[in-house]
């Protein structure tokens, strides 16, 4: 799904203004997706995230100081490739200088090294993206909208104490079975809750004004 | 390696490492059973505790399986979780209580539990009823069977070794700590760091006081290195208990008493020996309370304060309201029950079990035991945190104390109430933008666009690569190789066909092309060599009478009109006779 950064903060800014941290944690964070350096996305999640830790007796994150050099997944993908590109580039001049035999000076030597550093950095960074693509695909990011929510077990699953949630807690979905989805924290089920007391944030935009589907 | 082998093993060893396993992980689930007494009279009742621990996993439950015999109750079980480093972490701890009603020895056989691949179990639990004991008679802590360790080792006016127990106190309070401090003094340095193994003490709940401190002292006249382990006890019932004792095992070099005859340099060898040390055991009598415990009291014995927190003052219908107790201070917080906490109305309620962090001062045992309780309002209005009342007990002074905290209002407003002070962020947000921003996918996966330059430069790459290797092997194969060698000297032998300016010299030319043809087709090393000695070799080197024959005939051809007058147009045709002769072999070569 697309969304406008611009649209997404709007929407995360008034839903903070009213108290609705849920909310404005779910559309700041997927505003922060696509323009994650932004100052004024940054600083009202922030915010949101203050309120959320306060209410949790945690310790405050700091808010943010100066400008973020962060890059969106897209942009991180774009440099993966740009750093395999230019390491191949460099490859096959180091194998086209090979093949005709022409004369080794200081910039031939530094090919090969050069395509190997360029090619493993791309390919790090490529996996490290796919990693967390993978995760986003098999549990994505959710945030609790609802003032506050249970997270009890399931009914074929061992009673357990049931876990109280927050508004704008971040967690992980799982499971869906009927209205209810499974919530994750820290790679472990917790409970499940309505489903429409998760928001997951890559579906932020269509909680937003004049979202229209394609 | 050339430069493209350099990059394929780059690429290769990269992906290696990206697949590597990850390294093996530490247990993630764990259970362990503690009996506070291994004998009890019949009747008589033992308390069995049971920690079990989850970390990243479910936790089963469990219970204790039923021993013919064996009356078995748990009578209470506290549940806990808390997320460290992104983890979650969960534990339960449950106490049963077993009597029996006629004497003899029981065993309980291990609880498991088992979480996925995760498999904990504890270890067998045996209780003895009656007269019988379970021990060795007058070997406190050993082993059946096995020898008594001393407490000196050497010379006992001036020993090399020995080791102490000394406790801070010989009478105590049910649930006031005693500090144990297990030392080894030694005069030489030894070989490595020994280790305290410090004995399970029955009544006693134990926490180490960190990690074994060493340090140079002197006793009496003589300096000594002390390796010292400091240990808390916590009397969990009453009457006189045994605490120790603690053992140890030295590692020491000694010369050994002759030389080695063997040994080349005649010098004196040394042998590392092992030196099992067992302090002294310690009896401690433990006093029960006095009477007058103030209603409320769980437990809680040493010097403590409590901290009452609520995170609002006002809240939104179904918007929750924690309240929170610190106990903290110096003494047992695990066994120091919360303090209720309720409200004026009945609510609903989330309750949290008291985790407790430690942070040890010196020989104190010191930390902080936080509960919360969350209470959601549904309907607007106000409801009240009811006055908080913590007791202990402080030994210092003998008195149970009370602290008191007062009551709380709390203010519910409507659930689309915007005006909320406490939901509002204190800090003020930045303003709305009320223009579109930049667009993109929300999606973490890689664009299309990115995906195919990416894939595409590797493809390239490996292309450039498969080719250049392609060519490589072509070239270095021997039969194209020579095939392509005798190519080029029948082009040799095309450029003398035409009208020379000297048919002798080309004549001449030609004939040793074609010498050197016959070299290169056999493998025969066949420069400066004379024409019978050419033929020789060829033959030699595997060429067949008829080829030899014919490479005869052209080269005499080639000598004739090289050493002697011809007509004109004569060379050309000898020439163009021994190029197509060339190409023959060419042909025969692939």
């Amino acid at each position: 799904m697309t969304g406008d950064a611009g649209v997404l903060y709007d929407a995360g800014t008034a839903a903070l203004g009213r108290g609705s941290i849920g909310e404005a944690t779910a559309f700041l964070l997927a505003a922060k997706r696509i323009d994650p350096r932004a100052g004024d996305i940054r600083r009202n999640l922030a915010i949101a995230e203050r309120t959320v830790a306060g209410a949790r007796g945690e310790e405050l994150p700091p808010m943010p100081r100066g400008p973020s050099v962060a890059l969106s997944a897209a942009e991180g993908w774009w440099l993966a490739a740009i750093l395999v590109a230019l390491g191949a580039a460099a490859g096959i001049a180091a194998i086209v200088r090979s093949e005709r035999r022409l004369p080794a000076g200081r910039f031939a030597r530094w090919l090969p090294r050069g395509a190997a550093a360029g090619i493993a950095a791309g390919l790090l960074l490529a996996a490290w993206l796919t990693a967390g693509a993978a995760s986003e695909r098999r549990h994505p990011e959710a945030v609790v909208v609802a003032m506050s929510v249970e997270a009890r077990s399931g009914v074929d699953e061992a009673p357990r104490a049931p876990i109280l949630m927050r508004a704008g807690e971040r967690a992980r979905a799982g499971r869906v079975h009927g209205d209810d989805v499974e919530v994750i924290i820290g790679g472990s089920p917790v409970g499940w809750v309505p489903r429409a007391a998760l928001w997951n944030v890559a579906d932020a935009p269509r909680y937003t004004a004049g979202f229209r589907y394609r | 390696m050339t430069g493209s082998a350099r990059v394929r093993f780059a690429a290769v060893a990269l992906l290696l490492a990206v697949s590597a396993p990850a390294r093996a992980a530490a247990p993630r689930l764990s259970i362990e059973a503690q009996l506070d007494k291994d004998h009890v009279a019949v009747g008589e009742e033992a308390q069995i505790t049971v920690v079990a621990e989850a970390r990243g996993v479910n936790l089963p439950d469990y219970a204790l399986p039923s021993v013919p015999g064996l009356h078995i109750v748990r009578v209470a079980n506290s549940q806990n979780f808390s997320w460290m480093n992104g983890n979650l972490s969960r534990s339960t701890t449950s106490i049963f209580l077993v009597s029996a009603a006629a004497p003899g020895r029981y065993t309980i056989p291990p609880v498991a539990i088992v979480s996925g691949r995760e498999r904990a179990q504890t270890r067998p639990i045996v209780l003895d009823v009656g007269g019988a004991t379970a021990q060795a008679p007058g070997a406190p802590g050993a082993p059946p069977g096995e020898a008594i360790p001393p407490r000196v080792w050497g010379d006992e006016s001036l020993p090399e070794m020995f080791v102490r127990l000394v406790v801070d106190r010989r009478r105590a309070y049910w649930n006031q700590q005693i500090t144990a401090r297990f030392v080894l003094f030694a005069r030489d340095r030894l070989e490595e760091v020994p280790m305290w193994e410090v004995a399970e003490a029955n009544g006693f709940w134990k926490e180490s006081l960190g990690e074994m401190k060493r340090g140079r002292v002197r006793v009496g006249k003589e300096d000594y290195i002390a390796y010292e382990q400091d240990v808390a006890y916590f009397p969990t019932r009453t009457g006189k208990l045994t605490l120790g004792p603690g053992r140890i095992e030295a590692r020491v070099a000694r010369a050994t008493t002759a030389p080695d005859p063997w040994s080349l340099l005649g010098f004196p060898e040394t042998q590392v020996e092992t030196i099992p040390l067992q302090t002294e055991s310690a009896t401690i009598t433990v006093l029960p309370l006095p009477e007058g415990a103030p209603p409320g009291f769980r437990g809680a014995v040493g010097r403590l304060s409590m901290d009452v927190r609520v995170d609002r003052l006002t809240a939104r219908a179904g918007e929750p309201v924690t309240v929170a107790t610190v106990l903290r201070g110096a003494g047992n917080l695990n066994t120091a029950g919360d303090p209720d906490v309720s409200a004026s109305l009945p609510l609903r309620s989330f309750e949290s079990p008291g985790a407790v962090s430690a942070r040890n001062a010196g020989l104190e045992v010191r930390g902080e035991r936080r509960h919360e309780k969350a209470f959601v309002p549904e309907v607007p209005g106000s409801f009240a945190i009811e006055p908080i009342r913590f007791s202990w007990f402080d030994p210092e002074d003998g008195r149970f104390h009370t602290q008191t905290s007062d009551s709380i209002r709390i203010r519910v407003v409507g659930g689309n109430d915007s005006t909320l002070a406490s939901a509002a962020p204190a800090e003020p947000p930045a303003a709305p933008r009320g223009r579109p921003g930049p667009k993109g996918s929300l999606s973490l996966g890689p664009p299309a666009g990115a995906a195919g330059l990416g894939a595409g430069s590797l493809a390239a790459l490996a292309g450039a690569a498969l080719a250049a290797g392609v060519r490589r092997r072509v070239r270095l194969d021997p039969k194209r190789r020579r095939r392509s060698e005798l190519e080029r000297l029948a082009r040799e032998l095309a450029a003398l066909e035409g009208p020379a300016a000297s048919p002798s010299a080309a004549a001449a030319r030609a004939a040793a092309i074609l010498g050197e043809s016959l070299g290169v087709r056999y493998g025969a090393d066949v420069e400066g060599r004379s024409r019978e000695e050419t033929l020789l070799l060829t033959r030699k080197a595997g060429a067949d009478e008829a080829t030899v024959e014919e490479a005869r005939r052209h080269l005499e051809s080639l000598d004739r009109i090289a050493f002697a007058p011809a007509t004109p147009g004569a060379a050309s045709e000898a020439i163009a006779a021994a190029r197509a002769f060339v190409e023959r072999i060419a042909r025969e070569a692939s």
